[in-house]
């Protein structure tokens, strides 16, 4: 079953939005709603050994995902070729289920923290999609000379990041993008962090030093 | 921090389809205690599924348009705990039907009709609640005793509904009660045979397994701005009323002690399904503190 993620390093998150940016003009994300925020994880320490760094935050991709076990017409679902989670807004009611289901969202999707939001003028929840309609046979290593090849392709919020932080693939194909970056991580002694809620096992994936910041996830 | 809205369209279904599925699983219970009883059970059927129909009722209400009522039928194979309970439910109107169908037809006893009547009730009920827990991004919902609480406040209800039927249509009271009979020489005393006795005994150890369920189901879930609302209407009205009622209707058949114990389950039953959503404000940033986890 593939494992579609994204990898993020921390070390080089400059928490300067881009990727909010880039994704709401790629997939029209409605005002006020945002498939992928940035959270800053406040300072701790005294100058000048602050511990800050920003957490990029958009659906986890969880293994158990609730979302979809939680949604009565399943518009909810997996993508049955390539297992991502996403949401069909056609057969979507708008009845909110899934917004109490996913342990990272706002109740009323209407409000940050959150991954899934309400979509309140067409009356469905929307959240990001890893950009499928890019990337679904995309192994997350981008072509350069053409960004846009199926074979190759990443979402906008990857292409945009200012300090290449993000990363794109199938965790569980070694050759991925995202696979590459999780094993040099690993190599170089870097940490590799999830942030874990009530068992849904994400699949994103988050790398940051232990000299740029101790994790805590999303802080207090 | 973040809060949901209340959904009374939900609350409403939920309730309304316990009522129905509490009632009928003491209809099937009734197939094992003996007595004559095809009267009350055809009324307590009807009720039954007057109770179901305005479930379905209220779950067209919250889904909007008769496409997204296509879209739940075809989900209902899906295994998620939703479509559990609507498929529980689903099964509970079958079985209501060809219960009442049967019994308007034939007095003898229909014991497997009332062991499926009593699955279909403990399933709709359990389903209920289980539908809440699955939703692990609210801290109140996701325990086990949101399921168990749901299941057994449902099944509570429906006892002194069908307790009161008896009282007033079952086989020793033919014409219904008078005026000002609830008396313990009165006519409902005579109900109390040894068959409604066996079930006022089920009552009282089903009111006691509740009020044990709801009172742990306060203790462990963070109830935040439902904390009050919670062990006035659903711990005290919704689980010790009932209890005491249920105990002093095996030591003095009152009609009394029914319309109390009914009424008290039936505030706790609506309660429990309404307070669980003021009790959301604990979630989001709760959850996500205390999950920073290092896997490499
Ligand atoms: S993060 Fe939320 S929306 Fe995304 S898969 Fe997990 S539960 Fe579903
Ligand atoms: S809001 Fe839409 S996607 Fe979410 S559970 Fe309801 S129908 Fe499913
Ligand atoms: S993958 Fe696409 S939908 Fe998801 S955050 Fe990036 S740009 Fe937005």
């Amino acid at each position: 079953m593939p494992k579609r993620s994204l990898v993020i390093d921390l070390d080089r998150c400059s928490g300067c939005d881009s990727c909010v940016v880039a994704c709401k003009f790629e997939n029209s994300v409605a005002l006020g709603n945002y498939w992928t925020t940035v959270v800053p994880v406040k300072p701790t320490g005294t100058h000048p050994d602050i511990d800050m760094y920003w957490v990029p935050m958009q659906c986890q991709q969880c293994e158990n995902s609730p979302c979809v076990g939680a949604c009565p017409t399943g518009a909810s679902y997996r993508d049955s070729e390539n297992n991502v989670v996403l949401i069909n807004k056609e057969e979507c009611t708008g009845c909110k289920s899934c917004l109490a289901a996913c342990p990272y969202s706002d109740p009323e999707g209407n409000q940050k923290p959150s991954v899934r939001w309400f979509n309140e003028e067409e009356g469905v929840t929307e959240k990001c999609t890893l950009c499928n309609h890019l990337t679904a046979a995309s192994d997350g290593v981008e072509n350069t000379n053409d960004t846009s090849d199926p074979a190759h392709a990443v979402p906008p919020c990857v292409h945009n990041c200012s300090c290449g932080a993000r990363s794109f693939g199938d965790l569980d194909d070694p050759n991925s993008a995202a696979s590459k970056v999780l094993a040099q991580a690993e190599t170089d002694g870097r940490k590799v962090c999830i942030i874990e809620a009530e068992g849904v096992m994400p699949a994103t994936r988050y790398i940051l030093s232990e000299e740029i910041a101790t994790w805590r996830g999303l802080g207090e | 921090m973040s809060k949901a809205v209340i959904q009374w369209s939900v609350v409403l279904l939920k309730f309304c389809a316990v009522g129905g599925a509490g009632i009928l699983g003491f209809v099937g219970l009734s197939e094992f205690v003996g007595g004559e009883k095809k009267r009350v059970n055809t009324i307590a059927i009807v009720i039954a599924l007057v109770l179901l129909a305005a479930a379905a009722c209220a779950a067209f209400v919250r889904l909007g348009k008769p496409a997204s009522i296509m879209s739940v039928a075809r989900n209902i194979s899906s295994g998620t705990p939703v479509s559990l309970e609507f498929l529980a439910f689903v099964a509970c109107v079958i079985v209501a039907v060809v219960y009442l169908f049967v019994t308007m037809r034939e007095s003898s006893t229909k014991k497997a009709l009332g062991i499926a009547a009593m699955i279909v009730a403990v399933a709709v009920g359990f389903t209920g609640g289980y539908s809440h827990q699955a939703m692990v991004g609210m801290t109140a919902w996701h325990s086990p005793a949101v399921s168990v609480s749901f299941l057994l406040s449902a099944l509570v209800p429906g006892g002194f509904i069908y307790l009161a039927l008896v009282a007033l249509f079952g086989a020793n009271n033919e014409g219904g009660s008078e005026e000002g009979d609830d008396s313990v020489d009165s006519s409902v005393a005579q109900t109390v045979d040894d068959s409604t006795r066996k079930m006022t005994l089920v009552l009282v150890g089903l009111s006691l397994l509740s009020t044990v369920a709801l009172i742990a189901n306060g203790l462990m879930v963070p109830l935040g701005s439902a904390t009050v609302l919670y062990w006035i209407l659903v711990s005290l009205v919704g689980g010790a009323v009932p209890l005491a009622s249920a105990a002093l209707l095996l030591a003095r058949p009152l009609l009394a002690w029914i319309y109390l114990g009914a009424g008290g389950a039936l505030v706790g039953a609506f309660a429990l399904r309404a307070t669980i959503w003021l009790a959301l404000n604990a979630g989001l940033s709760k959850t996500l503190e205390s999950a920073a986890i290092i896997i490499t």
